[in-house]
C-alpha cells in the first residue's frame, strides 16, 4: 500500500476515534435535555476530553501511523488540535456560567464536590500546557524541564477531566457509556505504559556508544555514535532521531536531531548539533565511550520517498543538518541528478559545513546559492532574506521534474512554501521538515 | 502542503465536532 493510501487509512482511524464518543452520545437514548445551550456546553466538555485522550496518541510516535505524514507534522497537528480542544474545554464552563451565574456558588469551599475542583485544576493545567508550549523560550524554560512538565501536566489534566466526567455522571450512566469511558480510560493507561515503559525498555536493550565529538563552525558540534552489541538501524537521508545522552531512556531527557551523516555509512550515526540550549551546549563535554540511546528513524523528509528528476534543497540555519545527510548520501551513491542548495545563514565566516559543501559542489552535480543575512563588505553573492525575486532568478522553477525540500524555522518554511507556490510550484512537489516547534 | 493539510484537518475535526455537538443538543431539546 502506498503512502497516500496508508495516510488516508490513518486519518480515517483518527476521525473514528475522535468522533466515536459523540456518535455514541447521538445514537443512544438519553434523558431529556436541560436546554439547547446547556447540552451544547456538556457536548463540548465531552468532546474536549475525548480530544485530549487522542492528543496522547499523536505523540506516542507510532512509527507505522506516522510514516505516511512525517512525525514533525504530527506534532504540528497535535499543537493545532490541542488548541481547539482547549477552546472546547474553556467554552464548557463559560456557557454554563452564562446560563446559570448562580453555579459560581458551587465553588464555595466545602460545598463543591471534589471532582468539580478536579475540573478547575484540569483546566488550569491545560492553560499552563498551552502557555508553556507556545512561549517556552520567552519563559526561559529549559527544554528538558518543559518535557517533564508537559508530560505531568497532560496526565494531570486528562486524569482530572475523566474524574469530573465520571463524577458528574451525566450521560455516562448507561452501561454502554460506562463501558465506553472505561475503555477510553484503560486505553489511555495502556498508552502511558507503552510510551513510558515499553519504548524506553526497548532502547535500553539497544544501546549506542559515542565514538567521536568534532567541533564544526558556529558553535556546532558533530557527534558520531555506533551501536553497542547490536546491528543498529537503517534510515533514509533527511530523517531524524530522538537522542538520549548519558541518561537512562526513562529519564525523559531525549532531544530530536536530524541525521547529518550518510545513510550509506550505517551503522555509524552522525548528528550535528548547534549550541542553542542547555543540552546542545553540553555536547562539547561529551567523551567518547559515553552511552547513548536512539529512538529512530522518523520523518518523511527524504528524497528516497520522492520521484524527481532533480532536487532543490532550501536550508535555513541549522536546517542544513538533514541536507548534509542527503548530500553526503548522494555523494556515496554517486548521484547524477541535478541538485541545487539554497543555504540561508547569518554570516560567511560562521557558515557551518562551508568547506565540505564546496568540496561536494565539485563532486556532485550540485550548485550552491549562499544567501547571507549579514554579508561581508566585498560579498558578490546573494544577501538578505528569501524573496520571490531570488527564487525566480536562481531556481529552476519552470522545470516540472524538480522536487523542493525545505528545512529551517517554521516561519521560514511557511514563507518559502508560499513563495514557491505563488510561482506555480505544485504543493505536492514542496516538502518540508519543521524544526524548533517548541 | 503538509502544513496546509494539517491545518485543514485540525479545523475540519473541530467543525465536525461542533456540528455533532449542535446535533446532539438539538435532538435533546428539539
Amino acid at each position: 500500500m502506498g503512502y497516500m493510501a496508508r495516510g488516508a487509512f490513518w486519518i480515517g482511524v483518527y476521525l473514528l476515534l475522535i468522533l466515536t464518543p459523540l456518535v455514541i452520545l447521538l445514537i443512544e437514548p438519553v434523558p431529556a435535555g436541560n436546554g439547547f445551550w446547556w447540552d451544547v456546553s456538556l457536548g463540548l466538555g465531552f468532546a474536549g476530553t475525548a480530544m485530549m485522550g487522542i492528543l496522547f496518541l499523536q505523540t506516542a510516535r507510532f512509527r507505522r501511523a506516522s510514516a505516511p505524514f512525517g512525525i514533525d507534522i504530527i506534532y504540528y497537528f497535535h499543537r493545532q488540535v490541542a488548541l481547539i480542544a482547549v477552546l472546547f474545554i474553556l467554552a464548557h464552563p463559560i456557557i454554563l456560567l452564562i446560563l446559570k451565574p448562580q453555579l459560581i456558588d458551587l465553588f464555595i469551599p466545602g460545598v463543591a464536590p471534589a471532582h468539580l475542583w478536579g475540573a478547575v485544576v484540569s483546566t488550569l493545567a491545560l492553560l499552563a500546557l498551552v502557555t508553556t508550549s507556545i512561549w517556552r523560550k520567552q519563559l526561559n524554560l529549559d527544554y528538558e524541564l518543559w518535557r517533564i512538565l508537559h508530560a505531568l501536566l497532560a496526565v494531570l489534566a486528562l486524569g482530572l477531566a475523566i474524574w469530573h466526567v465520571l463524577g458528574v455522571g451525566h450521560y455516562v450512566d448507561t452501561s454502554w457509556r460506562k463501558q465506553l469511558w472505561g475503555a477510553f480510560s484503560l486505553s489511555w493507561l495502556l498508552l502511558l505504559v507503552y510510551v513510558r515503559l515499553y519504548k524506553p525498555l526497548q532502547q535500553l536493550r539497544h544501546p549506542y556508544r559515542v565514538v567521536e565529538v568534532k567541533e564544526e563552525k558556529a558553535d556546532s558540534w558533530s557527534l558520531i555514535i555506533e551501536p553497542d552489541g547490536h546491528p543498529g538501524l537503517r534510515f533514509q537521508p533527511g530523517q531524524f532521531a530522538w537522542l538520549t545522552l548519558g541518561n537512562s531512556p526513562f529519564a525523559l531527557k531525549e532531544h530530536p536531531f536530524s541525521f547529518a551523516g550518510s545513510a550509506e555509512k550505517v551503522p555509524a550515526l552522525s548528528f550535528t548539533i548547534k549550541e542553542l540550549g542547555d543540552f546542545s551546549s553540553s555536547i562539547k563535554h561529551v567523551k567518547p565511550g559515553q552511552i547513548a540511546y536512539i529512538d529512530a528513524p522518523y520523518g518523511a523528509f527524504s528524497p528516497d520517498r520522492m520521484t524527481a528528476g532533480g532536487f532543490v534543497l532550501i536550508a535555513g540555519g541549522i536546517g542544513i543538518a538533514p541536507m548534509m545527510s542527503i548530500l553526503r548520501t548522494f555523494a556515496d551513491r554517486q548521484e547524477q541528478r541535478p541538485l541545487k542548495l539554497l543555504y540561508a545563514y547569518n554570516t560567511w565566516e560562521r557558515l557551518t559545513f562551508r568547506e565540505e559543501l564546496q568540496a561536494l559542489e565539485q563532486h556532485l552535480n550540485l550548485e550552491i546559492i549562499w544567501l547571507l543575512k549579514d554579508p561581508p563588505p566585498d560579498w558578490a553573492g546573494e544577501s538578505g532574506l528569501i524573496t520571490s525575486d531570488l527564487l525566480r532568478r536562481r531556481l529552476p522553477l519552470a522545470d516540472p521534474e524538480q522536487s523542493y525540500l525545505v528545512c529551517g524555522p517554521v516561519k521560514m518554511i511557511e514563507l518559502t512554501e508560499k513563495l514557491l507556490h505563488q510561482d506555480g510550484i505544485s504543493l505536492a512537489r514542496i516538502h518540508s521538515e519543521l524544526f524548533d516547534m517548541v | 502542503m503538509r502544513l496546509l493539510f494539517a491545518n485543514l484537518l485540525a479545523w475540519m475535526t473541530g467543525i465536525l465536532i461542533v456540528v455533532m455537538v449542535v446535533l446532539f443538543a438539538w435532538r435533546q431539546n428539539g
